[in-house]
């Protein structure tokens, strides 16, 4: 397999990890989106930055150091819910995010070989993804599918009413806990590959876009998931046609798709009042 | 058939670090009607948040008793109506969708025919059978508590744990939500109603559970509405000058047993 995908052109295996990316983050952007918690995403993403970092110092591997800084920002983030002093949670998010972000820095100070490719590590290069990344990211994707489909009640209730989610015997922290969890290990994986930039933006962009469109849930997954992908479809197309940096083209076509999703609903709205 | 469905034995409930309930002693009967009245802030809510686990006392035991009198982890099926304020209608959720989630644990990995009658009987239960696939942003706050109230005997609930479910309805949507609770009281169902409207107390519950806050701390007394519902009470608990005219319970809203005799003399204070 790894023989195989090594065959491929490196435009090709490109356009495979944006999409496998796009497919990772486009059913939980949707969460994200609708439980008000982008800003965890943005932190979870900088946290696996750190990790990668902290790799970098502790001469380990990529993933492994991004996962276990996500695992201790869904630690914290689960924590979150037993919040005993009332602080408010947009601040304790905020905190976690400007010290994954200090923390990345320090660490890459601290890594004897602080160099280009270490900043590459960091904001991502999806033009030299390797076979590995590519499996590593196809095999989170089934996971997280898998989840996803088998737990889509418990995530989606906990999402929306978490009392009503308790009284009918949901374990509404484990069910947040298991959400982050898997939250966490999509941007664990994509963030070498794809950078923070590009994962948050997919994380919101595709859902929004998606939103806005729709007000049925099968058809916001499906709007979410077409839209990421002809982002990453178009972005790839850009950068080589305009020579452009890969992730800030994809960014770029999807936050273009999400302004013409908006002036579509105008439109329409204009059209048909009601 | 076992009398008690719910025990609360030397309960303490809060949030964070602060104590809003302290020592609280009663038993809720199988197919009893009760209703919480107190002031904004006073832990009608805290008190059913309890019930279905949301939050853990601070000290004490909650127990919950199968039809056999065996003590189980939970009630297994228990209805919820929350307040419609509480819920997020930026979700891409049909009402079909939101009443749906009423039958969650009783459903496979799939949407079955007979839970899609199941939604759609209790759509039509509340009048609401025409908005079954509008989305939840169309509807008015009344609409929405209606369709909370399906949502709350969708799952056939051996326990209705309502939170002010008239709230933003109008008068006849409020009276048809009652009528159906004090059909399904009748056959059997336990009621817990919180509520600041002391009329549907005073013709539908069998026992009344009054809150009083006063200095940071809360009492709860407990009693037969027509003892508790008084001048005096109420006046006490609101603190200022209140009048209630209790009128004779409506022969149709008139609850089909005799309130147990262990709820009536327990309270809680601070």
């Amino acid at each position: 397999m790894l023989n195989f995908i090594d065959t491929l052109d490196f435009t090709v295996l490109a356009v495979i990890a944006a999409s496998l990316v796009a497919l990772m983050t486009s059913y939980l952007g949707v969460l994200v989106v609708l439980r008000r918690i982008a800003f965890v995403g943005a932190t979870l993403a900088q946290l696996a930055t750190a990790g990668i970092a902290m790799a970098g110092l502790l001469e380990i591997p990529c993933n492994l150091g991004a996962i276990i800084m996500m695992l201790l920002g869904v630690g914290y983030f689960a924590q979150q819910e037993n919040n005993r002093y009332r602080l408010p949670s947009e601040g304790m998010i905020g905190a976690a995010y400007v010290a994954a972000g200090a923390m990345a820095v320090l660490f890459m100070a601290l890594a004897p070989h602080t160099d280009s490719d270490m900043l590459a590590l960091l904001f991502g290069n999806i033009l030299a993804v390797s076979a590995q990344d590519i499996l590593l990211m196809a095999s989170a994707l089934v996971l997280i599918t898998v989840v996803n489909i088998l737990f889509y009640k418990q995530f989606m209730l906990t999402a929306f009413d978490p009392m009503m989610a308790q009284a009918i015997g949901y374990k509404v922290k484990f069910w947040n806990w298991l959400f982050y969890i898997t939250l966490g290990l999509a941007i664990a994986v994509a963030i070498h590959t794809a950078g923070v930039l590009l994962v948050f933006s997919m994380l919101v962009l595709p859902p929004l876009t998606a939103l806005t469109l729709s007000r049925r849930w099968g058809l916001v997954w499906i709007y979410s998931t077409v839209s990421s992908l002809a982002a990453v479809a178009g972005g790839v197309w850009l950068s080589i046609q305009k020579d452009l940096p890969t992730a800030a083209s994809i960014i770029a076509v999807s936050c273009s798709l999400f302004i013409i999703a908006l002036i579509y609903k105008k439109v329409i709205s204009m059209i048909k009042p009601n | 058939m076992s009398d008690n469905i719910i025990q609360f034995s030397q309960v303490n409930l809060g949030y964070g670090s602060k104590t809003i309930l302290k020592d609280l002693n009663f038993t809720v009967s199988r197919g009893q009607y009760i209703g919480l009245v107190g002031a904004n802030g006073a832990g009608k809510s805290t008190l059913l948040k309890a019930i279905i686990g949301a939050i853990a006392p601070f000290k004490g035991k909650i127990s919950y008793f199968d039809s056999e009198g065996r003590e189980i982890k939970r009630i297994g099926k228990l209805g919820y109506m929350p307040q419609h304020q509480s819920l997020d209608k930026s979700f891409p959720l049909s009402v079909f969708d939101v009443v749906l989630m009423g039958r969650y644990t009783m459903m496979g990995w799939r949407t079955q025919k007979k839970d899609k009658k199941a939604v759609l009987e209790a759509l039509e239960q509340v009048k609401m059978a025409d908005y079954a696939y509008r989305h939840i942003s169309e509807l008015s706050g009344g609409q929405l508590q209606r369709i909370l109230m399906a949502r709350a005997i969708v799952s056939e609930p051996e326990l209705l744990l309502l939170d002010e479910p008239t709230n933003g309805m109008d008068l006849g949507a409020s009276q048809d939500t009652l009528d159906i609770v004090h059909e399904l009281h009748k056959k059997g169902l336990t009621v817990i109603i919180v509520t600041h409207m002391l009329d549907i107390v005073a013709r539908h519950a069998q026992t009344v559970g009054l809150f009083h806050h006063h200095e940071g701390s809360t009492s709860l007394k407990w009693g037969k509405p027509e003892l508790l519902l008084s001048d005096a009470y109420l006046t006490e608990l609101y603190g200022r000058p209140l009048s209630f005219q209790y009128g004779p319970k409506d022969k149709q809203s008139a609850p089909a047993s005799e309130p147990p005799a262990d709820a009536t003399s327990s309270s809680a204070g601070a």
